[in-house]
């Protein structure tokens, strides 16, 4: 296997496939860095373009946008509050407060070096674990995916704050949301009122730009020409240089990566949930997890760290499996089809230098960002800053109305986007906080659905969800989490 | 009435808000299958519970509100420019399909901008032609997405 | 080299692509409502279609993924388009045949234009190696003795496949418990995993792993055998070529279409399966060309319509 590995590293450093790396990570930044604008549907659009040449050069397009769009969309959202991309949500915590305490430059060196040893860590991980990890990937039943699913929801606990009551809410509505529309399971409409609209559901993209990027927009249209940023707090170079980044954060990047890459294996999951959870444990792991949320650099990193490692990861089940771990990689199984290759197991052995090529493509696009990344973010969006805030707002809304639209070149999306937007800013005043209810959209479907399908596969015997080993593994490091933080609540209370 | 008090009020009403919104899931759900039914049923009835100490909370902080001082911020910083902002929008969302896409959002972006309160001719019409044409140059001709089509091209 | 001609392919097509004010359909991008998400098997069809189905017209086609409610979201948005050649769908059968029988949808086949249908392949019914039985008899015989012990996944309540499966089932009085999944993606990734017993769905994702050994196909949903798949019956060689149930693909229009405008389709189409690389991926996939048109692909659509209504009917999973 190794042989085939190092045999394709040639093919993946020709000059084409260098050249369409490169064009492809500076695609991914700009696209993921445009609210609205996400990697799937730039994959999609652009793919086409490729069909005529070399899979290689396709391929390259593709590994060069999706790592690419992941570190872009932490720009707008370090700068302006507004996610780029869904999985962009957690780094919006601590990211958006240092730019306000004119440490923006510094944040957006660590989101590009976190989002690079992310990438590049999947990547190897991609290179040398890809047939290991499938087998895990097999071994998630409905059952194992509940307990995952739950384990999600329960971290909320963390990310809820100090009102449990509110936090529990607004994960609440977001399971509501999620359940709205056709049961996958027994077929019957849920909450749709009569409306067709209804039927379909709401797409999780859709609620999320609304959820997320609307309500900073109308804060920032209300406060109209107020000084968000200070110029000089963008000087990056002069911020830190990367060896403190390392030492700083190199252990948070390394549990991050593992919780992107464990996220990566398992179709349906997504770099949201990743960031979440790296989130999440990079807080529960701090000695001063007060500090998250008010700039703290822990929390850009582990975010960042956390969504990019689940991208090469995720291509995992779709190489070796066949079986596509997103939308991205059902897009890349897609393209191998056109091109004539039939995805699943002998991939590897029919055409190795295309399989091993597109990993080496993922790791040096990990690293082009490194050398892209910080230029464009200052060049390039610094730049767009300078723009007044009352064409600041026009021009992002007008961006997300395009990118909603080309979802699914539906009108009525772009209200619902616009509702969403309006819940959202209402939510996030009355202190509500929103990261819940993107966990219950997300995860909410997920736990019930699974749940449904293992009570359907064990006749409705509920002691089947507790005797497999995995479930049992889940369930323990469940366990853990909750009562080391209860351990930490207690001792809390009784130092005061 | 200081904002403080305005705000435990606010914990009351949205409380209530969760309070109907989950009875209403749980009404709702009552007539789902039964397997369809159980965790939208218990998902209302968690939220019923869930709304009850914020009811519970912002009460009794209502009582007590008259000795503290501290103001919150208000619910919404601009009523004007906010309900300005969301009108745009949604005159934008309704006039796109049938003027086209490029025509609504040229016009969208220059009139936000002026009830947003810039002024500057040169800017705005600058920024707004630059960022039309470069949406143009991406969608129409490198990605031929078909957007809503322009009132003058229509066939 | 191969850079340099995609440079200039990104090049011309930003000078070459200006609108075109002529009179003659089409003269803009056309936009192709594929109602599954990107990256399945309708999605890869249609795209790979459309990429020589373009070179006919003349003008891009840009295909618009509308995935959910089992087919019945994309084609609510494209009946309720303009009728003006610019939005047209690419469909496989389910979402026109089956899914009104279940769902509440704004459509039917009676008043979506037809242009003409594309191509078709037959879902398969496979089991782990271990499994009690060599043929498609054999497998059958299995299950009729073991009622209620045997799981298949299926792409769900409405899929075809399920459909399928529950046709051949009734025949043989047998009594399989179905697990519905999100889609044959989904469905392999449990069956590969042992989570189920049965994998049911589309050939293709399943393929490699009959070669590998790990998957026995015995059985195929249509009335003759699968080249692809030898060991599995065709279900005119068990005897019940009338349970035949396939996939199959077509393009649909919206309601009151110009008949030319749909002639200008259907031709292109025509010319455009000829297309010996688009003939070897079809043959890749399993699927085989079909071509209907017109009012006879109306018929074809009403006769599918009312069979599965009866089936349903009787399997007690009808609702409208």
């Amino acid at each position: 296997m190794f042989d085939s590995l190092f045999n394709a590293l040639p093919v993946a450093l020709q000059f084409g496939s260098l050249f369409s790396l490169f064009v492809g990570t500076l695609v991914g930044i700009l696209i993921g860095a445009l609210p609205g604008l996400n990697p799937v549907m730039a994959i999609a659009l652009m793919l086409p373009l490729t069909y005529g040449f070399d899979p290689v050069i396709a391929l390259g397009l593709v590994a060069g946008i999706y790592n690419g769009s992941m570190y872009g969309g932490a720009i707008p959202a370090i700068l302006l509050k507004i996610p780029g991309t869904p999985a962009a949500i957690a780094t919006t915590f601590d990211g958006y407060p240092m730019t306000r305490n004119g440490q923006g430059g510094l944040a957006l060196k660590t989101a590009c070096w976190s989002s690079a040893v992310g990438g590049i860590i999947s990547a190897i991980a991609l290179m040398t674990l890809a047939p290991l990890l499938a087998q895990v990937t097999l071994a998630f039943g409905p059952t194992e995916y509940f307990w995952v699913a739950i384990f999600g929801l329960v971290s909320i606990a963390v990310l809820v704050g100090s009102d449990i009551s509110k936090g529990m809410l607004s994960a609440l509505s977001g399971v509501i949301i999620g359940l709205v529309g056709v049961d996958t399971i027994s077929g019957a409409e849920r909450y749709t009122f009569d409306s067709l609209y209804l039927s379909g559901g709401f797409d999780l993209i859709i609620v999320l730009i609304g959820l997320y990027a609307i309500p900073p927009v109308l804060e920032m249209a209300e406060k109209r020409n107020a000084t968000y940023y200070d110029a000089g707090s963008f000087k990056v170079d002069a911020s830190g240089n990367a060896l403190t980044l390392i030492r700083q954060h190199w252990r948070t990047w390394t549990r991050s990566s593992l919780i992107g890459v464990s996220v990566g294996i398992l179709p349906g999951a997504g770099g949201n949930l990743a960031a979440l959870l790296s989130y999440n444990e990079a807080k529960r792991k701090s000695t001063n997890p007060e500090s998250f949320g008010t700039g703290n650099p822990v929390g850009v990193a582990a975010a960042e760290s956390g969504n990019s490692a689940d991208n090469a990861s995720a291509m995992i089940p779709s190489l070796t499996l066949g079986i596509p771990g997103n939308l991205v990689a059902a897009l890349v199984l897609g393209a191998l089809m056109i091109h004539g290759l039939q995805p699943g197991p002998q991939l590897f052995t029919k055409s190795p230098d295309v399989v091993f090529g597109f990993m080496w493509q993922m790791l040096i696009t990990a690293m082009l960002l490194l050398l892209l990344g910080g230029m464009v973010a200052t060049r390039l969006f610094a730049q767009v800053l300078r723009m007044p805030t009352a064409l600041l707002v026009p021009t992002t809304l007008v961006l997300m109305a395009v990118g909603v639209y080309t979802v699914k070149g539906n009108m009525m999306d772009l209200y619902v986007m616009l509702a969403f937007g309006v819940l959202g800013y209402l939510l996030h005043r009355l202190a509500f906080p929103l990261a819940p209810v993107v966990l219950g959209v997300l995860l909410g479907p997920m736990a019930e659905q699974n749940l449904r399908l293992a009570m359907l596969l064990s006749q409705d015997d509920w002691g089947a969800l507790f005797t497999r080993p995995i479930s049992q593994g889940i369930i323990a490091l469940l366990l853990l989490v909750v009562f080391s933080q209860l351990w930490k609540m207690l001792r809390k209370g009784r130092q005061r | 009435m200081d904002g403080n008090l305005l705000m435990n009020f606010r914990d009351i009403i949205s409380g209530i808000a969760f309070l109907i919104l989950g009875c209403t899931v749980v009404w709702v759900g009552s007539g789902f299958d039964a397997g369809a039914a159980y965790v939208p049923m218990g998902v209302g009835i968690l939220m019923c519970l869930f709304s009850l100490p914020l009811i519970l909370k912002g009460a009794v902080q209502a009582l007590a509100a008259g000795e503290t001082g501290t103001v919150k911020s208000p619910l919404i910083d601009h009523t004007g420019r906010f309900m300005a902002t969301v009108a745009c929008c949604l005159i934008y969302y309704l006039a796109m399909p049938t003027v086209g896409f490029y025509s609504t959002s040229t016009l969208f972006i220059v009139l936000l901008a002026l009830v947003l309160g810039e002024r500057r001719p040169l800017v705005v019409l600058g920024i707004t032609v630059g960022f039309i044409a470069l949406l143009y140059g991406l969608f129409a001709l490198v990605l031929k997405r078909p957007l809503p089509v322009e009132f003058f091209l229509v066939s | 080299m191969k850079t340099f001609q995609l440079t200039s392919l990104i090049a011309l097509s930003a000078f070459t692509a200006m609108p075109v004010m002529a009179d003659d359909y089409p003269n803009r991008p056309i936009e192709i409502v594929v109602p599954a998400p990107a990256g399945g098997g309708t999605d890869n069809v249609a795209r790979m279609l459309n990429q020589y189905l373009q070179e006919e017209l003349g003008e891009s086609l840009a295909v618009l993924n509308v995935a959910g409610g089992g087919g019945a979201i994309g084609v609510n948005q494209i009946a309720r388009a303009r009728p003006d050649g610019y939005t047209l769908l690419s469909t496989w059968n389910s979402p026109i045949t089956t899914v009104p029988h279940m769902q509440r949808v704004q459509y039917s086949y009676a008043t979506l234009t037809p242009i003409t249908s594309t191509s078709q392949s037959a879902y398969t019914m496979c089991v782990a190696p271990d499994f009690p039985a060599e043929t498609g008899e054999e497998f059958l015989a299995e299950l009729q003795s073991n009622p209620g012990q045997y799981t298949y996944g299926n792409d769900g309540v409405g899929g075809t496949m399920r459909l399928a499966a529950e046709r051949i089932f009734e025949a043989y009085d047998i009594e399989a418990r179905p697990i519905p999944f999100g889609g044959a993606g989904e469905t392999l990734q449990n069956f590969l995993g042992g989570h189920v017993d049965i994998y049911g769905g589309s050939i293709t994702p399943v393929l490699p792993y009959v070669e590998d050994g790990k998957a026995k196909c015995l059985l195929v949903t249509s009335a003759d055998d699968n080249e692809a798949l030898p060991q599995a019956s065709g279900l005119a060689a068990l005897g019940h070529p009338e349970l035949e149930t396939v996939l199959w693909r077509m393009m649909l229009a919206p309601e009151g279409m110009d008949e030319q405008r749909v002639n200008v389709i259907a031709d292109a189409v025509a010319k455009a399966v000829e297309h010996p690389e688009f003939q070897t991926f079809l043959a890749s996939q399993g699927e085989t060309l079909n071509l209907v048109r017109g009012e006879e692909l109306r018929e074809r659509l009403h006769q599918e319509t009312e069979a599965i209504g009866e089936t349903l009917e009787k399997l007690g999973l009808k609702k409208n």
